[in-house]
């Protein structure tokens, strides 16, 4: 599959995010290189059926973590990258229809 | 030709903990929005998730009780969608090998169980919650990460009844368990609906209906359902029950349509790298099992075949773990179960009832109760003093020795109870001579007298072995 600029907008615009020229042509150029990888990937024989590695370092037995309470973050800084609130929420338009 | 339904559910519990799965903010429910957040619960750049040693062991306490097989090694997957309540813009959760699998249970149904296939049990992160008012959808990410249990049923149900009772039964298995609080009040809980309809064993085709709030609803869901697609069925148009995701509108009382098969998300799940894969093992498995408590399907069939309690009555006692623990520390005190239970879903629940207290808040000791019942055994009181000293008790916080020594102290004497009962027979010669002429149900009558006239405080043994020798 070769991304064009075309396709990228496409995508940008399900995704509902709006690109501008330079930041398209940044993803154009990450996926260039992304597709590079794959096609050396697909260089090497008999790896159809090899899943994925999730995790490298395979420590299967990490501790887990007790359930104590730590710290909570203030209100103010929850909502201070919020383009919209009202009082403690953030606010957006709304997602369903009547 | 009748159409039999087939239903499968997917209930969602929020569990107990006192923090979320992946943070270590507080798990707990606040009206005020956004006070119980943590970067990662917000997505913010470079956050990594931390699981929850406490929500391993509740999930993996419920799979052992649903009798899941376990698997060797705990991982999660990454659900990918874009929606408000979700900043990651993935839910982290279990799809390729879920804690608990190809699970059953038996449920508790009117004069028997039936048995619940259970498809998987897993462990996931709930989304932050929104509420829509007027043009506008508020974010409140308090509940963003907090740990859910997922169960997922086998389409085994065939009746708006069965799956009620298996709800409800979960409901409070997870309550004794200490896996959730299992709070529908406070969406703790929400389910989906997959209902189809068929002539035979096959299936037919799946409605799903998501995101339902109460059992209630679901009840709701599942009635309104069949009908819809009954209707299509007689109406000749059954080519228009199609694979869908529908969900339930409260103010009809109808299923509305969201979106068919062919417009499903492809969430495009795969592992979760940040969270590292963890052994499960047996060691850990059998501590596990050591903690489940006797369930309550076992306590019910022993409450009523061992102990002889009617069925609404061991219900009565069932209905919260702490009651039925109180219940059994009666028994295990030497206290007769019958006698038991009619004193505590009677006056002390009564008591708490009224007072709006909770059984762990009943401060008075089984010692005080059994002093109470060994004086009514051994007839130093009557019945009704044994209620009157019981509601003293825990109205006035009195002592029952003082109050059998000295408000309800007994007139035992011989001599003052035959002058009693020699003035009421005195005064009631109509029904002496009825009595003498065989109608000997009239010495409850006489029993009676002596009780009012000594303000129930006669000896009741005594008095009625005194006055059969009057009545001879």
């Amino acid at each position: 599959m070769n991304f064009t600029k075309e396709l990228v907008d496409d995508f940008a615009l399900k995704l509902l995010i709006g690109l501008r020229e330079e930041e398209n042509q940044m993803v154009l150029d990450e996926f260039e290189e992304i597709e590079h990888h794959m096609d050396l990937i697909c260089q090497i024989p008999n790896i159809s059926s090899v899943e994925p590695m999730t995790h490298p370092p395979v420590l299967f037995d990490e501790t887990l973590r007790e359930d104590d309470f730590v710290e909570e973050m203030p209100v103010e800084d929850v909502l201070c990258n919020a383009a919209h609130k009202n009082l403690s929420s953030v606010i957006v338009p709304k997602v369903v229809k009547e | 030709m009748n159409y039999i339904p087939t239903i499968g559910i997917e209930m969602h519990c929020e569990m107990k903990s006192h923090t979320k799965v992946f943070s270590r903010a507080r798990n707990t429910y606040s009206e005020e929005a956004n006070i119980h957040v943590s970067p990662v619960d917000i997505g913010l750049p470079g956050i990594l998730p931390v699981l929850n040693k406490e929500c391993v062991r509740k999930a993996i306490k419920a799979a052992c009780i649903l009798n899941c097989t376990i698997p060797k090694y705990l991982y999660f997957d990454r659900k990918n969608y874009y929606y408000p309540d979700l900043p990651k813009g993935y839910q982290i959760t279990q799809s390729h090998d879920p804690i608990g699998q190809n699970g059953k249970i038996l449920v508790p149904f009117q004069d028997g169980d039936f048995e619940v296939l259970i498809h998987d049990i897993h462990l996931e992160e709930d989304s932050a919650q929104l509420e829509h008012i007027g043009r506008y959808s508020y974010i409140n990410y308090n509940r963003s990460g907090v740990p859910l249990l997922e169960l997922v049923t086998e389409p085994c149900f065939h009746s708006k009844e069965e799956v009620i009772a298996f709800l409800e039964y979960i409901r409070r298995v997870y309550q004794y368990a200490d896996i959730s609080l299992a709070d529908a009040t406070k969406g703790q809980i929400r389910c989906d609906v997959n209902i189809s309809l068929s002539k035979d064993d096959t299936l037919g085709t799946k409605v799903e209906v998501k995101n339902v709030n109460s059992f209630a609803n679901v009840g709701a869901v599942i009635d309104s359902e069949i009908e819809r697609q009954l209707h299509l069925i007689t109406c000749g148009r059954a080519e228009e029950i199609e694979q869908e995701t529908r969900r339930f509108d409260e103010e009809s009382g109808e299923t509305k349509r969201m979106r068919s098969k062919a417009d499903a998300i492809d969430y495009k799940y795969f592992v979760e790298p940040n969270i590292p894969k963890i052994r499960i093992d047996e060691k850990m498995i059998d501590e596990i099992k050591k903690e489940i408590p006797v369930l309550p399907r076992e306590r019910f069939l022993k409450y009523t075949k061992d102990y002889g309690l009617t069925k609404v009555d061991a219900q009565t006692i069932l209905k919260e773990k702490a009651i039925s623990d109180y219940f059994d520390s009666w028994i295990d005190a030497g206290i007769e179960p019958l006698e038991a239970c009619n004193w505590i879903i009677g006056p002390i629940l009564g008591y708490l009832n009224k007072e709006g207290m909770k059984i762990s808040d009943f401060e008075f000791s089984i010692a005080d109760f059994q002093f109470v019942l060994e004086k009514l055994h051994d007839g130093t009181i009557s019945s009704k003093q044994a209620k009157e000293i019981v509601g003293k008790m825990l109205t006035e916080h009195a002592s029952p020795k003082d109050l059998i020594t000295h408000d309800f102290a007994q007139i035992s004497d011989e001599e003052v109870l035959n002058q009693i009962i020699s003035e009421i027979i005195e005064r009631s010669s109509e029904q002496l001579e009825a009595y003498k002429n065989g109608r000997t149900n009239l010495f409850s009558y006489f029993v009676g007298q002596v009780m009012k006239e000594t303000g129930g405080k006669a000896n009741p043994i005594k008095t009625r072995d005194l006055l059969e020798k009057k009545l001879k």
